[in-house]
């Protein structure tokens, strides 16, 4: 199986990128056979213990897998591609709200594209997205690879 | 003899649709010659130069340069103003009651302006609302108010989720709560209502647009409660006799042509 991680500006000190990284090779060690990529633009982090493929973001356009977003402004940028078999965003706060200002239909043409699967990082956050959008496909009780792995069973 | 028609462009819902019918009108018309713009700054050179025998001007674009123009012109050209917001001066009241401008009137302006040819109080445009049949999706959609006040006193739901209450709302950044999905554009009113299951609309607006995608209109009375909706607006009888494109062929168009 191809899968992706579409992950903007990789930072050493943003955590939840840290965590990412992490969770992306616990899932190598899950399944060692699979094709895992992380597509960046910017990746300034030390990973020691990398075991994932690193390509650029613009090569993700035509990935053919399971492409993960975790931010809205990756699925902005990814709802388009025309190759992936399904892409995976990642909801752990609610940024339509924090941002209220922007059109409903903005918002709708992510959380309801079809070409999305939600998971969401808590019980909150499911139940949000139920009420707001749809059920999401799964909510991670933590961001690892074992979650992720229990995700991409799941579809 | 051709006849010069100047419409103004405007931000409103109404005068754009009002302005859209009479140029699809018009424009096939070859007794009539229409110049659709934005005149801001451009009205007395359009003036000098086209020389226009009927003006429509929306309230909403109302300027010190169309108020100069009526003092000067309104007893030469046909001015139609299209009262589509509330006036707040009274002096205007005042001055376009004792001019010759030709009136239509928003009567939930409230302004109380003498003999209007024509007016209206609640009309939609049809050709964004027709989706009957799409699939709806079990929620309930909140309209929100202009006055976040009135909204918080409305929607008396719990600000963190405990559990799934099928509810969202929309229509004005302020109100501060996480089913707040955003604003919205009229023009994609249409797609968003159909969509949903119910409208509850606390401005009492778009009862017309609800009834054209036919999605159950919830009554907002003294016993509202959010938590149990049970009660729903009845369909307006001459829906179809409340589009814009009906009133400017039944009421423009024929005082126009006069």
């Amino acid at each position: 199986m191809n899968i992706g991680f579409y992950l903007l500006d990789v930072e050493q000190t943003n955590k939840k990128h840290q965590v990412i990284l992490k969770c992306i090779n616990e899932l190598y060690a899950i399944r060692p056979y699979d094709n895992i990529v992380l597509f960046n633009n910017k990746f300034s982090t030390v990973d020691p213990d990398q075991k994932y493929y690193t390509l650029h973001i613009s090569e993700a356009k035509y990935f053919k897998g399971i492409l993960f977003v975790f931010d809205i402004k990756s699925a902005m940028l990814t709802k388009s591609f025309p190759a992936s078999k399904k892409q995976i965003l990642f909801i752990d706060k609610p940024e339509w709200s924090e941002k209220r200002d922007v059109p409903y239909m903005f918002w709708k043409h992510i959380y309801n594209h079809e070409d999305f699967e939600l998971i969401t990082a808590n019980e909150t956050m499911e139940k949000l997205c139920d009420n707001c959008w749809r059920k999401p496909l799964s909510n991670l009780k933590d961001l690892n690879g074992e979650q992720i792995n229990a995700v991409l069973q799941k579809l | 003899m051709t006849k010069t028609i100047l419409i103004n462009d405007a931000k409103s819902n109404a005068a754009k649709s009002i302005n859209k019918y009479l140029l699809e009108h018009f424009g096939q018309d070859s007794d009539y010659v229409v110049l659709f713009n934005v005149f801001h700054q451009k009205l007395y050179q359009a003036h000098q130069t086209k020389k226009p025998n009927i003006v429509v001007w929306a309230l909403s674009e109302y300027t010190q340069e169309i108020h100069d123009y009526i003092v000067e012109f309104s007893s030469l050209v046909k001015i139609i103003l299209l009262i589509d917001t509330t006036i707040i001066q009274p002096d205007i009241i005042q001055f376009l009651n004792q001019s010759n401008v030709k009136i239509i009137l928003d009567k939930k302006t409230k302004s109380k302006l003498n003999n209007p040819i024509a007016e209206y109080d609640q009309l939609y445009e049809d050709s964004l609302f027709f989706d009957q049949k799409k699939e709806r999706n079990n929620k309930t959609l909140i309209l929100l108010s202009k006055n976040n006040t009135k909204n918080l006193e409305t929607i008396k739901l719990p600000t963190e989720i405990k559990e799934v209450y099928n509810m969202v709302a929309i229509g004005n950044p302020e109100y501060d709560s996480p089913i707040n999905l955003g604003v919205f554009h009229y023009a994609e009113l249409g797609e968003i209502l159909s969509d949903f299951s119910a409208v509850i609309d606390l401005d009492n607006e778009y009862r017309l647009e609800c009834q054209a995608c036919s999605i159950p209109y919830v009554r907002i009375d003294d016993d509202f409660d959010i938590s149990n909706i049970s009660s729903f607006e009845p369909d307006v009888d001459n829906i179809n006799e409340c589009t814009y494109k009906y009133f400017v062929n039944n009421n423009i168009i024929p005082f126009i042509r006069k």
